[in-house]
């Protein structure tokens, strides 16, 4: 199922430019209408970028995910308008897309998206928890968040590992061919 | 069970709950700790006195015997009836051991162990609690 299929498009590539370039604008724009949606407590987001970070994983290489993580963070939280969610997300990101594509890689028969999906959001978390304590000093404020949160990242994960298997599955019947 | 979920997934879901135990085990840990914990005596009769845990042995037992005009701290455990209230700090816990009010609330409260927590006998107009421990924040709230 994997986009870029012969040698040269995986290393250089005009194809693999544009890929990257247009799964970055859709998690942009997943990013910008997430931030509309009602929190019910403070860093539990829904994580629908995560979706994008996946299916990057199933379509190219975890390189390119890495690639797509990195700028989507930076330009998320400038679009939107909170420069310091720069921080949270882009550590979170990285810690999750770390997890992911090392579980993707190598235990894929036995671990479903969902794992993947669920392992990738309680690694985002901690990321971002690990950040705040770092920067308020305070081990205290990991643990007071991290239960609740754990409880949100396994509810938010399943649900994202449920729409990345359901789309997975629409995107391998379409059967892209493209042509360089 | 639905066709998404495969074996393994069921670790996934076991992690959070690993994570959400070791959270739990550090944040008890960190209410036992006793650095730089002191019992606090506040009476309406008598001065305040304060004592520090730093320099208690385990097996040391003090006796505290509070009268109308003293705090007396002793060795040994003191006669019940010519004092008012009498408490013993015994392995970083502190008890009420014995008090001549009529209601006798104060003995039969829980015994103190974290920090923040207290004994109180009105009759007597006594408050005692423990007090210091490390500073967990030196903000209270902080926003961008």
């Amino acid at each position: 199922m994997k986009l870029t299929t012969s040698r040269t498009d995986k290393i250089i590539g005009v194809k693999r430019l544009v890929l990257i370039a247009v799964f970055i604008s859709q998690a942009l724009v997943i990013h910008y209408i997430e931030s509309f949606m009602p929190i019910l407590m403070p860093g539990a987001k829904l994580g629908l970028s995560n979706i994008i970070t996946m299916m990057v994983l199933i379509l190219l290489s975890p390189l390119d995910a890495f690639i797509v993580v990195v700028i989507r963070s930076i330009l998320g939280s400038l679009l939107v308008g909170n420069v310091i969610g720069i921080m949270y997300s882009l550590t979170g990101g990285i810690l999750s897309w770390c997890i992911m594509s090392i579980l993707y890689t190598n235990f894929r028969k036995n671990l479903s998206f969902i794992g993947i999906s669920v392992y990738g959001a309680i690694f985002f978390n901690l990321g971002q928890i690990s950040v705040a304590a770092l920067v308020y000093s305070s081990i205290g404020l990991a643990y007071t968040y991290l239960p609740m949160l754990m409880f949100s990242s396994v509810v938010t994960g399943t649900f994202i590992g449920f729409i990345t298997y359901y789309l997975s599955i629409k995107v391998k019947a379409i059967k892209i061919r493209v042509n360089v | 069970m639905n066709k998404a979920f495969k074996l393994l997934d069921i670790t996934a879901y076991l992690f959070a709950i690993i994570i959400v135990i070791l959270t739990s085990i550090g944040m008890w840990s960190m209410a036992r700790n006793t650095d730089g914990v002191s019992l606090v005596i506040e009476s309406d009769n008598t001065e305040n006195k304060t004592i520090d845990f730093e320099n208690l042995e385990t097996d040391e037992i003090i006796w505290l015997a509070v009268t109308d005009d003293n705090i007396f701290q002793l060795d040994y455990k003191p006669e019940s009836d010519i004092y008012d209230n009498i408490i013993r700090i015994e392995n970083k816990t502190i008890y009420m051991e014995y008090a001549n009010c009529p209601d006798q609330l104060c003995t039969k409260t829980k015994p103190i162990i974290n920090v923040g927590q207290t004994i109180v006998c009105l009759p007597n107009k006594l408050l005692i609690k423990m007090a210091g421990g490390e500073q967990l924040n030196e903000v209270d709230d902080i926003s961008h």
